[in-house]
């Protein structure tokens, strides 16, 4: 108890009190993401079409500015067989199709708007699955069931159609084997790392997004030692 | 004043009450209260906009709806999506459909890793841009394992398919047994009889205890308030799927529910540039999903947890890559 009449200090519960309100005003509490002006990945990034453009059947070809069908040439120039040489013409085609590595096996030799299925039956650029099946048996028949390739459309057959495409609306049947893809950004995490909008991942690697990778790329160009 | 010219009474029968204990019951009383109004202060802060309407707190379990209250909840939130974002929303509430069970199956054989599905369910759903809501994972695995823990998300390669790696995406596995549906407090997320297990947002109470349950880590949780750029708003929402969620909800991968319920294949599929999606009815003995299930290698992940995911993973058969010459003549014979 102190002197009756002189000033006391507030007892501690108030000090304590006082100290709780300027920490809560002081405000160590979330302060928020930054602001991200928008998705780093554009719409148009993300669209549901086929990878090729379909070709019309027969084709046509550019031939100094005019499209021209094959017959129009072919027709003068026959071609028995495949030429021992380089091709004078069709040289942007680099043929990677494994062991079928003769235009002859799938173009038809009389009738060059043709492709041809077992050296004699002639099917048109429409059916190109039938040639394909000659060899990829499992595939085709993957694909006759609807589960091979890409599918759009419905589900449901009764509310509507599903778009099946031909083996040629995706694989170059020239080189079958898919190039390389570039992936869209991948995911940001909430805690770890900087926030915010990223390139476009590959243009630049000390701007990934992998907050342990940082780590990794220093190790791999063996700046470890000089860090520590 | 000495003690013995003080007024007998009252002021003698409650000695607390003198000058001195006055003032310090009273510093103390402004100092808790200094504290409740500077606890208080975010408050001040806030957005009346993030408060839910009469009408949303009143709002009953989207099971317990009667059809009227469905068409006045559904008129409510094409109203504050017009008024937030500025589009006409068309929001429809699509019941299963008997006879229906969805089924997902992927081919790991085909997927590049190109996270084109990632984003096309981002634009799909409606999911917040920043900070980043995605419900699919897409895991990069090691060659020679199916340890999950081994797999990274975070790559960034300039193409894809690394060929010393295996991509693996992981969403909602929609499982038969839902861990998810069996840890929430309040009911507000459960399995439809069509197989998609939705949440309604607006029963949600943001605990995050299906987060945890989840074992493939498909749900996520709007820790701040999500935010949608303008002009990408999805307008085709439904209520238990693609409608804007509010901050503190969780949310996850229904199928695209908005879409698949209308017949339509969902856009993580439709997106897919090497076809490795299929999804339909595993009811239906022709739909594509139920022929790969009789026909391919099926598996699923995390089998001893007993969770019977509609989410399956499968392989083609194994045959030489177009243009890698064939080592061994006997090969594949």
């Amino acid at each position: 108890m102190g002197q009756r009449g002189s000033f006391a200090l507030p007892p501690p519960i108030a000090w304590g009190f006082f100290m709780m309100a300027a920490l809560l005003l002081w405000s160590p509490r979330w302060t928020g993401l930054p602001d991200m002006a928008g998705s780093s990945v554009h719409p148009d990034s993300v669209q549901v079409r086929a990878l090729r453009a379909g070709l019309p059947s027969p084709p046509t070809i550019e031939v100094a500015g005019f499209d021209m069908n094959c017959v129009e040439c072919h027709d003068l120039f026959a071609t028995v067989n495949d030429p021992p040489h380089e091709l004078g013409q069709h040289q942007h085609i680099r043929l990677n199709h494994g062991m079928n590595d003769r235009c002859l096996n799938c173009h038809d030799t009389s009738q060059r708007d043709k492709l041809v299925l077992h050296g004699q039956q002639q099917i048109s650029f429409d059916e190109v699955h039938l040639l394909c099946a000659k060899c990829h048996g499992p595939t085709f028949r993957d694909w006759e069931r609807g589960i091979h390739g890409r599918s759009n459309g419905y589900w449901d057959a009764s509310r509507g159609a599903q778009e099946r495409l031909t083996c040629t609306r995706c694989h170059d049947p020239h080189s079958p084997a898919f190039p390389g893809i570039a992936p869209l950004p991948g995911p940001q995490t909430l805690r770890m790392g900087p926030q915010g909008p990223k390139a476009m991942p590959g243009a630049d690697h000390g701007d990934s997004r992998n907050p342990l990778s940082h780590g990794r790329q220093a190790r791999a160009l063996g700046r470890e030692s000089e860090s520590r | 004043m000495s003690p013995e010219e003080r007024p007998p009474i009252e002021a003698q029968s409650e000695p607390d009450m003198d000058r001195r204990n006055f003032l310090r019951n009273g510093v103390t009383a402004a100092g808790a209260m200094s504290a409740v109004a500077a606890a208080l202060s975010p408050l001040k802060d806030m957005d009346p906009d993030d408060l839910p309407s009469v009408r949303q707190f009143l709002q009953k379990h989207y099971r317990e709806m009667t059809p009227e209250e469905l068409e006045e909840a559904l008129a409510r939130i094409a109203e504050q999506v017009q008024e937030r974002h500025g589009v006409e929303a068309h929001v429809t509430a699509p019941e299963a459909k008997d006879g229906v069970e969805f089924v997902y199956a992927l081919n790991l054989s085909r997927c590049v890793g190109c996270r084109q599905c990632v984003h096309a369910c981002v634009q799909e759903n409606n999911q917040s841009r920043s900070p980043e809501v995605q419900y699919i994972s897409v895991l990069e695995m090691p060659r020679g394992t199916m340890d999950l823990e081994q797999g990274d998300c975070h790559y960034d390669r300039a193409l894809v398919p690394d060929e010393d790696h295996f991509y693996l995406p992981i969403q909602c596995h929609q499982c038969a047994k839902a861990p998810c549906v069996k840890v929430c407090p309040v009911g507000a997320t459960w399995t439809e009889p069509d197989g998609i297990t939705v949440v309604d947002y607006d029963w949600c109470i943001g605990c995050r205890y299906c987060e945890a349950a989840c074992p493939y880590h498909a749900r996520r949780f709007n820790y701040a308030k999500p935010s949608i750029p303008e002009g990408q708003v999805n307008p085709d929402m439904s209520y238990l799927s693609n409608r804007p969620r509010e901050q503190g909800v969780m949310e996850k991968c229904h199928f695209c529910l908005q879409r698949t319920r209308e017949g339509r294949l969902p856009a993580c599929l439709e997106v897919c540039p090497v076809g490795a999606r299929k999804f339909g009815n595993a009811l239906d003995p022709e739909s594509d999903v139920a022929q790969i299930l009789r026909t391919k290698r099926v598996l699923i992940l995390k089998e001893e947890l007993g969770t019977l995911p509609r989410f399956f993973y499968y392989f083609d058969e194994r045959y030489p890559r177009a243009g890698s010459p064939t080592q061994d003549p006997e090969e594949g014979k």
